[in-house]
């Protein structure tokens, strides 16, 4: 197979020394076993493909698929090899040579036809205003999986006093670059163009991974505004409400590890949970819940059992309620949880909306 | 071959896939060979049936833990079966009370400590790569770490073992006892034994009672000689630190690289850890700064404090992967790596590699757990250029005949696996026909981990093909 991406990664490849620090807390090695399944393997296989010594066949595909870029690896690799990057360009690479998952490929159709990743017919979700200091971004997850919590987290920008308007969005595309596509330049401008029309000075966005497209993704240079994530805004803000109920919560991956907001969603927690327990992996340690990277579209069992395992985490601490503040993190929770398992699952936003209207304690 | 196998452990523990053989093919070594199958038995009874097998089909069949050898031991040399213990990975027993647990083979150092804590006990080997290597390979290659000047190293930790045949039998060695002296003390023979005379499927561990406090200390020198002095001074006085380590200028720069550690990059530092009662270790810790200071030490820092002693530590347990960063075009080939020489001759050795350095217009680092008179070595290598190899391959041999020469050993703590085979066949030349004798008695049709140690190949260099992508000619 002819590798091109892989090329710009080749210092990385070759600085791996296979020490495998890298195995410890890698979720999908932790869950599949084989080695070839964990991070130091997806370096070794990467390596193998760009020098020619092997050739792509299913379970190679798989295994370098089976990787939701959680980043824990780069956490505890100590010769800072960028594992994520040469999976991204990995599977560029096996994308190019035709290599992809149709899972993954339906997506991009699916964005075509209809703007979102799951080529559904696009909501009724329009809340428009003229002169709002901030142009909303809530990506596919949020309205097309989860969208009672996405209401909520709305409701909650609202009665905070927010100013925000929404736009007439398109997938912004980040996922893509993940499981080797090419993300659309196309959507990319309309995107801009409708943040444009809105006159924002900022952008709020409700989704962790749509947060990262925005502020890294070379398709939105020169986006001319203030990226924030809802997180970064809510830390700001008073809430004249406490939970009586203990708390935990869950670091997304693209929230902590990629984008080293691991403090705003504590700072808010702080101000109305009196009883807050961390799980034993938290911060740049804290195990990933399964969704990213792909792995949910691809490898759904896998993706459950992960979710599975970091549920049982956060029971574990003895929390009636975990936060979280991606909808992609809420979405595999939810459909991870067993209904006799108590635990309530939220994102801290429609939680704390859910408390200022009672409806939670 | 895969039929029987599928039968034996399930059709999921078994795969010939070529991600496997590849994978399965390296280990943390520069060697890459892969095996024909990887099996993943679930227990003893699983690998004795494998074993049975593979004897009676004269397949070879080379044991395997997390993959962390630096030497290749892991890596087969003849294809075969790759026997990836990890999932035999419980511990099965913590008997505070008579001082020892037993734990199967896939058992994570670490994670064996973790359990081990609230007993107030722990397992003293601590290497470098503790939170990922398994017990099994600790035992296979006699695993020692920076504690093991105090506390020794794996092989005073293995009391019993419970072992698979090449026959697919299996025999319990040693005992469950502190102390014994009932003939052959064949768990000692399989530890350090690199898989080549039976299966380890259990080991009874002896452990060391936790000590109360413990503080670290670190000590910068200008010069090099002036560090190895004191390491000397040190042992010399009688001083017993549970550890003692030191670091070059490379890892020095290579771990500010990495972790942003700002240290001064001077030529050495040493690193010290007393542990025990603090009144008696205090004591000790005195004396220590006394010799370092009165050697030209500068910017002394000691600390009893666990959070900052976490961070001393946290830059020599990164130094294997941090070298990798030290110069952009170069990576860390690990070569040579644990040779071990008396504690006396360490500024020589120290002092010589980097001549052997100069000569050869090549880098290497040094750090090593210098109390034990164990020095790494750092090959920093462009892994494209072949002539820097000849000349890498050259300092090698340099340096294990100066290792040899001052009365020093091939390796401390790794293990020989193909990389320093052919040296540890000069430094044991006249032993060679024994083990090759022993090995028969073990394994009469030379299936386990075959051509390693005494019969490995005469130049690691060709031994396999490399995991580096060696093409140009400068």
């Amino acid at each position: 197979m002819k590798t091109k991406a892989l090329g710009s990664w080749e210092k990385d490849i070759l600085r791996c020394i296979r020490c495998a620090y890298c195995f410890v807390d890698c979720p999908v090695l932790k869950e599949l076993g084989w080695e070839s399944a964990g991070a130091r393997s997806k370096i070794i296989l990467s390596y193998g493909l760009k020098e020619g010594e092997i050739e792509p066949n299913q379970l190679i595909k798989d295994r370098l698929f089976q990787c939701n870029l959680c980043a824990q690896c780069e956490i505890n690799c100590p010769a800072k090899v960028k594992v994520t990057s040469v999976v991204r360009a990995v599977r560029r690479d096996l994308v190019e040579a035709g290599h992809y998952f149709e899972a993954h490929r339906m997506m991009k159709e699916m964005v075509k036809k209809t703007g979102n990743v799951y080529g559904e017919e696009k909501r009724n979700f329009h809340y428009p205003k003229v002169g709002a200091e901030f142009a909303l971004f809530v990506g596919c997850v949020g309205k097309y999986r989860e969208g009672e919590s996405l209401k909520r987290t709305l409701e909650l920008l609202g009665e905070v006093g927010v100013s925000f308007t929404t736009i007439d969005e398109v997938c912004c595309g980040g996922v893509f670059g993940d499981v080797g596509f090419e993300a659309s330049q196309e959507d990319a401008e309309h995107i801009k163009e409708e943040i444009k029309k809105t006159k924002a000075k900022k952008l709020l966005t409700t989704c962790p991974m749509c947060y990262r497209t925005f502020k890294e993704d070379p398709r939105f240079e020169g986006l001319g505004v203030q990226v924030l994530h809802i997180t970064q805004l809510l830390e700001k803000c008073d809430f004249p409400v406490k939970t009586r109920r203990s708390v935990t919560y869950h670091d997304p991956c693209d929230l902590g590890r990629h984008s080293d907001l691991y403090q705003a969603p504590r700072n808010i927690i702080r101000k109305f949970v009196p009883n807050f327990q961390e799980m034993v992996k938290n911060h740049e340690n804290a195990h990933c819940c399964g969704a990213g990277g792909g792995v949910r579209g691809s490898f759904t069992q896998l993706s459950i059992n992960m979710a599975k395992k970091r549920l049982q985490e956060a029971i574990d601490t003895g929390a009636e309620v975990l936060l979280t503040e991606c909808a992609s993190c809420l979405h595999n929770f939810k459909n991870a949880k067993k209904r006799k398992q108590k635990i309530e699952i939220y994102n801290i936003s429609e939680f704390l909306s859910l408390l200022m209207d009672g409806e939670v304690k | 071959m895969l039929e029987e196998l599928r039968a034996m452990v399930g059709e999921k523990n078994v795969s010939d896939d070529l991600a496997d053989r590849y994978i399965y093919g390296s280990d943390a070594s520069i060697h890459q060979s892969s095996p024909s199958v990887v099996v993943r038995p679930g227990s003893v009874e699983e690998v004795q049936e494998i074993l049975r097998f593979a004897n009676r089909e004269k397949i070879p069949v080379v044991p395997r833990g997390a993959g962390t050898g630096e030497s290749g031991s892991a890596v087969p040399l003849d294809g075969g079966i790759v026997l990836d213990l990890k999932r035999m990975d419980k511990i099965l027993e913590i008997r505070p009370q008579d001082m020892f647990c037993r734990v199967e083979p896939g058992v994570i150092n670490d994670e064996l400590n973790r359990e081990l804590k609230p007993y107030g006990f722990f397992f003293p080997p601590t290497p470098a790569s503790g939170k990922v290597c398994t017990i099994g390979g600790m035992i296979a290659n006699n695993a020692s770490g920076m504690r093991a000047l105090k506390y020794g190293a794996t092989r005073d930790a293995v009391l019993g073992l419970k072992v698979v045949l090449a026959s697919g039998d299996l025999v319990r060695m040693g005992t469950s006892t502190i102390i014994q002296a009932s003939g052959y003390q064949l768990e000692r023979l399989m530890v350090g034994s690199e898989g080549t005379l039976g299966v380890m499927v259990e080991a009874t561990l002896r452990l060391k009672p936790l000590p109360e406090e413990r503080a670290v200390g670190r000590a910068l020198f200008y010069k090099l000689s002036q560090a190895g002095d004191a390491v000397s001074k040190i042992i010399t006085k009688g001083i017993v630190p549970s550890a003692l380590e030191l670091m070059d200028e490379v890892a020095i720069k290579s771990v500010n690289k990495a972790l942003k550690a700002g240290l001064p990059e001077v030529e050495a530092l040493i690193l010290f850890e007393c542990d025990g009662i603090k009144a008696s270790f205090n004591h000790e810790i005195q004396k220590i700064k006394k010799i370092c200071e009165d050697c030209g030490a500068f910017d002394i820092v000691i600390s009893d404090n666990p959070e900052e002693m976490e961070k001393l530590w946290e830059v020599r347990s990164s130094i294997f992967p941090a070298t990798s960063m030290y110069k952009e075009d170069r990576i860390r080939a690990t070569l040579a790596e644990d040779i071990t020489v008396p504690v006396s001759r360490l500024p020589e050795l120290v002092e010589g590699i980097h001549r052997i350095a100069r000569e050869n217009g090549i880098i290497i680092g040094t750090y090593g757990h210098a109390g034990e008179g164990l020095i790494h070595t750092a090959f920093l290598v462009n892994p494209r250029v072949s002539d820097e190899w000849d000349r890498t391959r050259k300092a090698v041999d340099e340096v294990f005949a100066l290792a040899h020469q001052l009365g020093g050993t091939t390796s401390g703590e790794h293990g020989i696996g193909i990389s320093k085979a052919p040296y540890f066949k000069k430094e044991r030349k006249e032993l060679l026909e024994l083990m090759r004798g022993i090995k028969k008695v073990f394994d009469p049709h030379n299936i386990l981990n075959p051509h390693k140690l005494m019969d490995a190949p005469e130049d690691f260099f060709t031994a396999t093909k490399l995991r580096y992508p060696v093409k140009e000619r400068r």
